[in-house]
């Protein structure tokens, strides 16, 4: 079975190589789970829109013939991981702020570790350097911190330096 | 990079940042000082920002004042995680202090410079005229406040004179603290008899046979450091020569008595890693065979031996190393020996070690007529004589095969900056002018110091040039890891800069340096210095991969 059609969440049908969304865990899962064995079978992503579907395949594309990440090598500590992006990922991921947290989440649904850590380290950049109050309106989170819990953190944080 | 629009905010990026999983993949790719600052974004952020804090080998400084209500802030914070262990630090009012933030103030300085050394030389001076050692009077206060976060704390860095019997009383006070230490570094300022001999010897019930000191028995990393050289006028000093009875450690005259005793007040049955940084002590470990072996389960053991000018390794000292109890899988020596002495200690333990760190080597020829099967890392520290390091690559790949068989990482530092030094360090080719290649080698850790230029902001942030890395690969062709040094031009900052191959083409810089505070090692001839946080080149370069779960910083 060299293709398989995703639906996604809009209705509409893509037809891809397995070979290339092998990167995704869950896509192989459900193709194992629901036994397609033909080229017509459908497998259904509730979560993942047509635009973002689109995204994901073009990356899992160009990631087809990827050697074996060395992320997880015992000379890489995890603290160290790696925040380096390649040009291509680079351009790539030059999107607005919805369509990367939606990149993000289809990621993380689907399973796809490269795709989901390129998008944390985007959004890693972002808030890298920004105060909480910069993050805070970057990403219209409200601050359910009282000021002496904020106090108490600011104390605790006065602690800790790195080694 | 990519640029974002901020402006829109969308109902996905709120789900994504309440997803714990992915809030918790984003927070991996955060330094330190971005998780202080996420911590304050919400509640849910600083519940997943803590969790990370443990990934990083924070240490908490506690300097005198001691403000009890500061103390109820790092309590709860210590008490936030069960498995957020930070190093804490106690100082009492000793110079190193005082180098240490100026050294942090200095910030960037070139390995050579001369008018850097001037200052520094200058600062020795004034400090040291200053000096005033800790007054000993206990401060209860103090041990109240250790008590109530002292069971959280696993690594403790202790530095103190030990000079009398209450500055012994003092530190095993401190250390009753501490029930579950598994790491205790104890710096030592200054010694003399009175202070080893205050440690007690306590005999436990009901068997009384065995006595033990005053270390936690959850102890499984001990490092016991002096260092420093003698002050003229140091007035316990004692000539060895003079008197048999009496040793030099970390320049200060000590009773072989004493050290004895004191030594057995640190036997402790755990402990698996020594550190005798500064004792030049050939007892280190006894030998007698009618007493128990103190350190049944040690396994690695780092030494420092500095001896004066006029001084030299003692034979025993050697023999002592030689003829351990078991034979060590990690071992550090960091002492002027000759060849001959470095086989004999070799000789005892090349079949099961696995890591080797050599300072101050006068040749390593004894490397070659040994074989090492299980040895991984090798990393050495040189000034000069570049030729001695050469020497193991010269007989070709096979018998570099032979004698080390597992190698795959090896670390050379000098301070030394410039860069031609690397090929006659790593040759290219043998005398009859073969190519030499070392396909086992995976991961290289080496002092060269690159400076950034502007077209290094280009594509992919290479900072090695084409040229440098093309070299190093012909020799290390299965390379998949080069850390070295990187001086940002602008101010002079050192970075260590690591490379991880991505495939057979692709090189990338690690965007996460770790930034270091300085340079090279700096003698002071003839001036003592604490040297507690020695900027030193080669510890910038350990810092960047002690991940091996082995250290001896």
């Amino acid at each position: 079975m060299p293709f398989v059609n995703l639906e996604s969440s809009d209705g509409d049908l893509v037809k891809v190589d397995v070979d290339v969304i092998k990167c995704s865990v869950t896509i192989n899962a459900l193709i194992e789970h629901l036994g397609l064995e033909d080229d017509n079978e459908v497998v259904p992503l509730q979560n993942v829109g047509t635009e973002t579907l689109h995204k994901v395949l073009a990356w899992a594309k160009h990631h087809k013939d990827d050697l074996p990440s060395v992320d997880d090598d015992e000379d890489d500590p995890p603290r160290e991981r790696r925040t380096d992006i390649t040009t291509w990922d680079a351009n790539f991921i030059k999107m607005e702020q919805i369509q990367l947290f939606d990149l993000i989440l289809a990621a993380n649904y689907l399973d796809i570790s490269g795709l989901l850590d390129l998008g944390c380290k985007i959004v890693a950049d972002m808030i890298k350097g920004k105060t909480a109050d910069e993050i805070r309106t970057m990403f219209n989170i409200v601050n359910d911190l009282t000021p002496q819990e904020q106090e108490q953190i600011r104390k605790e944080n006065e602690w800790c330096e790195e080694k | 990079m990519a640029t974002i629009s901020l402006d829109k905010i969308s109902s996905s990026c709120e789900t994504a940042l309440k997803n714990h999983l992915i809030l918790s993949r984003i927070f991996q790719y955060l330094d330190l000082t971005s998780l202080k600052a996420v911590r304050l974004v919400c509640k849910n952020w600083d519940v997943e920002a803590i969790k990370k804090f443990r990934n990083f080998d924070i240490i908490i400084r506690l300097e005198p004042p001691f403000e009890s209500e500061k103390w109820e802030h790092l309590q709860r914070l210590l008490n936030l995680r069960d498995d957020f262990h930070p190093i804490l630090f106690l100082s009492f009012q000793s110079p190193a202090w005082v180098y240490y933030s100026l050294i942090s103030q200095f910030g960037a300085f070139e390995f050579e410079n001369e008018n850097f050394q001037k200052v520094w030389a200058t600062l020795n001076d004034v400090l040291n005229s200053n000096f005033e050692p800790r007054q000993t009077s206990c401060d209860f206060r103090v041990f109240e406040l250790l008590t109530q976060i002292g069971v959280c704390v696993r690594e403790l860095r202790l530095e103190l004179t030990l000079l009398n019997e209450t500055d012994a009383e003092y530190v095993v006070q401190l250390l009753s603290a501490f029930p579950n230490l598994e790491k205790f570094y104890l710096d030592i300022v200054d010694v003399g008899d009175e202070g080893l001999l205050g440690f007690p010897l306590i005999t436990t019930p009901p068997d009384n046979s065995t006595p033990t000191g005053f270390l936690p028995p959850s102890l499984v990393t001990l490092g016991l450091r002096i260092y420093g050289e003698p002050d003229e006028d140091d007035s316990h000093i004692t000539e060895p020569d003079e008197d048999e009875s009496h040793i030099t450690v970390g320049g200060h005259g000590v009773s072989l008595d004493a050290v004895t005793h004191f030594m057995k007040t640190c036997s402790i049955s755990n402990i698996q890693l020594l550190d005798f940084e500064g004792w030049a002590y050939q007892d280190l470990l006894p030998q007698d065979e009618v007493e128990p072996n103190p350190f049944p389960k040690l396994n690695g053991i780092r030494v420092g031996w500095h001896p004066r000018d006029e001084d030299e390794i003692t034979e025993p000292q050697i023999h002592n190393l030689a003829s351990l109890p078991r034979s060590m899988t990690h071992l550090d020596l960091n002492a002027y020996i000759t060849g001959d002495q470095l086989h004999q200690i070799l000789r005892q333990h090349a079949t099961i070690l696995r890591t080797l760190d050599l300072t101050y080597l006068e040749n390593l020829g004894p490397l070659n007529s040994l074989r090492f099967p299980l040895l991984t890392t090798f990393e050495v520290d040189i000034c000069h004589e570049f030729s001695k390091i050469r020497v193991m690559f010269l007989n070709g790949p096979q018998s570099f095969q032979r004698t080390f068989p597992s190698l795959s990482t090896i670390g050379v530092f000098t301070s030394l900056e410039k860069p031609e030094v690397w090929e006659d360090i790593f040759p290219r080719e043998n005398s009859s002018g073969e190519r030499l290649e070392f396909r086992q080698i995976k991961v290289l850790n080496i002092s060269l110091k690159v400076d950034d230029r502007d077209d290094d902001k280009q594509e992919d942030n290479h900072c090695l040039s084409q040229p440098q890395i093309i070299r190093i690969l012909a020799i290390f062709p299965s390379l998949h890891t080069l850390r070295h040094i990187r001086k940002r031009t602008s101010d002079g900052v050192l970075f260590v800069c690591r490379h991880v191959r991505r495939s057979d083409v692709v090189w990338s810089t690690a965007a996460k340096t770790w930034r270091g505070r300085g340079g090279q090692e700096f003698l002071s001839e003839g001036k003592r210095i604490s040297r507690f946080f020695t900027p030193r080149l080669r510890y910038l370069l350990m810092k960047s991969h002690e991940s091996q779960g082995f250290e001896w910083y």
